[in-house]
């Protein structure tokens, strides 16, 4: 029976088809004959990148990559803290984020600087080491407590109480006194917003890779982690100046409960003798057992804090590969278990993150042979020297010692100052005889 | 006459004594003068005295001082071969600093200098391998500035040993809480014929 084509299949899509796949066969063959450039050098650059609730905003990225015919960039290397937009979290200061790639003996290498500093910094060239010198300090607002969260008042105040209160007596209290107490506590409460902040001269890392190798640094000056409760600065961490590769610090926030804890007690000792007054002679019976109940409350509430909440690493080295490296001088994080504890706003915070590499070899000049060959793979870059011949039978003569200008000129000069001196003596003898 | 004979007698004597003075007085002042135009020659020329080091950056090296054994040679970039070979620079004068390797005042890595030892005399390691740990500083002039190292440690090495360790005694992955360490490297045990050995001095920087 000859072949029909279906209403399904119709002969012209069937061509169409047929030319269609032909067409991807020939593309197909042609991918591998093409020749992609192959990045052989790349680094990039953060000044400065903040995660607020999972959202982050950094200073625009600066990457540069190099394919051996030149060295291709994106993003800036002259950041600005406007580039972070509208933000509350930093005011001012200077930052920095540069890299570069070069190719010496068809081989690539990178190097990379970034970090942030404060007003009244300056810039060094990308290459020579950290390149960002300390002015001012800047200061970074980490996160807040938010303390109106706590709920002093949730748990019944009533409870335990030793004896019995009668019906009327407990009514006036929830209806009357407990109300004004939590107004007058969430009062306080609002007013103790606390701010954790990172005062800063200077925080940077840098690194360098090439064939086999890539290393890096970072460097914090007279950097500090530190809580303001009522106008008062309160120390949390003190970094270190050179800290080694993924250097850990955490801390908790213990120096600053007790400070809330006072703040608070004093406020709850005015409330409720405010709210008692009007009770009579049960007054300073009540105030003492609801007193003791309350500030019970409010030390389970505060226990979270006394937990380590802040986790930060220095210096933190992350190798991939031989030939590449990423160096991030400073990143904090704030634990989520704070968040459950007082409603502290998840945040990270990264000062100066650079990478450099992996790096590459361009391919060996093509040979033009009559009949080609495969070519081996280029011999991978020597790291490390591993013999240095440097004895001589003899000198060779091009390389007969020379005399030293600088060394003889000296010596040259006090013999002719003393050829000259007696010279004017004898001179000047002869005359006077005359 | 006579008083006039007796004057130009005393006179004689008198006018001698006082040319002496005169030609003396001459050259003193003629040496005075002299001195503070060499002095002056001398500081422009550039003389021994190294500046404080204040937290040099970290630079290209451009000469290298071993004052205890009159080492004094001009430093030049020098690469490794494709084999690994570190060749120092054939003028035996000149020391030659590999430029993958840490530049004076880096933070991290090594300084790797070598240069040649000739049998004869004339290269500019000829003493090297009697340096020793404990001695006055070795000084590296840069572009920057100068940076001094004590040194530490003195390896004598046979080229298989030198292959074998070549990572811990060249890597540039090192860190010390001084900054980059410096290695010098030059020839050692002549055996009539060639040399058999590599001495490789390690120093720490100040």
């Amino acid at each position: 029976m000859p072949f029909r084509p279906s209403r399904l299949f119709p002969r012209r899509t069937a061509a169409v088809l047929s030319v269609g796949a032909a067409g991807a066969l020939v593309l197909l063959s042609a991918v591998p004959g093409s020749s992609a450039p192959v990045t052989i050098a790349q680094a990039t650059a953060t000044g400065l990148e903040v995660t607020v609730a999972g959202s982050p905003v950094n200073s625009d990225t600066y990457r540069v990559t190099n394919d051996g015919t030149g060295e291709q960039s994106l993003g800036t290397n002259k950041p600005t803290v406007r580039l972070l937009g509208n933000q509350s979290f930093l005011q001012g200061g200077l930052l920095a984020q540069d890299a570069a790639t070069k190719v010496t003996g068809r081989t690539g290498r990178s190097v990379a600087c970034a970090g942030l500093a404060g007003d009244g910094g300056s810039l060094g060239a990308v290459g020579e080491g950290f390149c960002l010198r300390p002015g001012d300090n800047a200061t970074i607002n980490a996160g807040s407590i938010d303390l109106s969260k706590l709920t002093i008042l949730e748990s019944d105040p009533l409870a335990d109480l030793a004896g019995p209160l009668d019906d009327q007596l407990t009514q006036q209290l929830r209806d009357q006194v407990f109300p004004q107490l939590q107004e007058g506590l969430q009062q306080a409460l609002e007013q103790l917003g606390l701010n954790v902040n990172l005062d800063l001269g200077a925080v940077q890392s840098q690194c360098t890779a090439g064939p086999g190798f890539g290393r890096g640094d970072s460097q914090l000056t007279d950097a500090a982690l530190y809580v303001e409760v009522q106008g008062q600065r309160v120390d949390l961490l003190r970094f270190p100046t050179n800290p080694g590769p993924n250097t850990k610090v955490v801390t908790n926030l213990d120096a600053v409960v007790d400070q809330i804890s006072g703040a608070l007690q004093e406020q709850l000792t005015t409330s409720l003798q405010g709210a008692l007054a009007q009770l009579g002679p049960v007054a300073e019976q009540l105030f003492d057992q609801l007193n003791a109940n309350l500030v019970t409350t409010l030390q389970e509430q505060l226990a979270p804090l006394e937990e380590n909440v802040l986790d930060g690493t220095l210096n933190r080295q992350v190798k991939r590969s031989a030939d590449s490296i990423e160096v991030t001088a400073l990143d904090l994080r704030v634990l989520p278990a704070a968040d459950a504890a007082a409603g502290f706003e998840v945040l990270h915070v990264v000062v100066g993150r650079s990478t450099c590499g992996p790096g590459g070899r361009l391919a060996p000049e093509p040979q033009p042979t009559p009949t080609p060959t495969p070519t081996p793979d280029p011999k991978p870059a020597p790291v490390v020297p591993t013999r240095i011949p440097s004895g001589l039978a003899d000198a060779p003569d091009a390389a007969a010692p020379a005399p030293q200008h600088d060394d003889l000129l000296p010596l040259l000069l006090v013999g002719g100052l003393i050829a000259l001196a007696g010279g004017a003596g004898v001179v000047s003898y002869r005359r006077a005889l005359r | 006459m006579p008083s006039g004979s007796g004057s130009g007698s005393s006179g004689g004597i008198g006018g001698r004594l006082d040319a002496l003075l005169s030609g003396l007085a001459t050259m003193l002042l003629v040496v005075a003068g002299g001195m503070a135009v060499v002095g002056l020659a001398s500081s422009f020329l550039g003389g021994d005295d190294e500046p404080e080091r204040t937290d040099v950056p970290a630079a290209a090296p451009i000469e290298l001082r071993v004052a205890e054994l009159g080492i004094k040679a001009k430093v030049v970039p020098i690469q490794l071969s494709p084999d690994a070979v570190l060749d120092p620079p054939n003028d035996p004068d000149v020391v030659g600093w590999w430029d993958d390797s840490a530049r004076p005042g880096a933070d991290t890595g090594q300084v790797v200098i070598t240069g040649h030892t000739v049998h004869t005399g004339g290269g500019a390691l000829d003493r090297l391998s009697e340096e020793e740990p404990g001695g006055r500083p070795i000084v590296l002039r840069t572009k920057a500035g100068v940076q001094r190292y004590a040194v530490t440690k003195r390896i004598v090495a046979s080229p298989e040993e030198v292959a074998a360790r070549a990572e811990k005694l060249f890597g540039q992955d090192r860190r010390e809480p001084g900054g980059a360490r410096l290695v010098l490297v030059t020839c050692t045990d002549w055996n009539g014929s060639f040399y058999e050995s590599n001495v490789i001095i390690m120093a720490r920087q100040l």
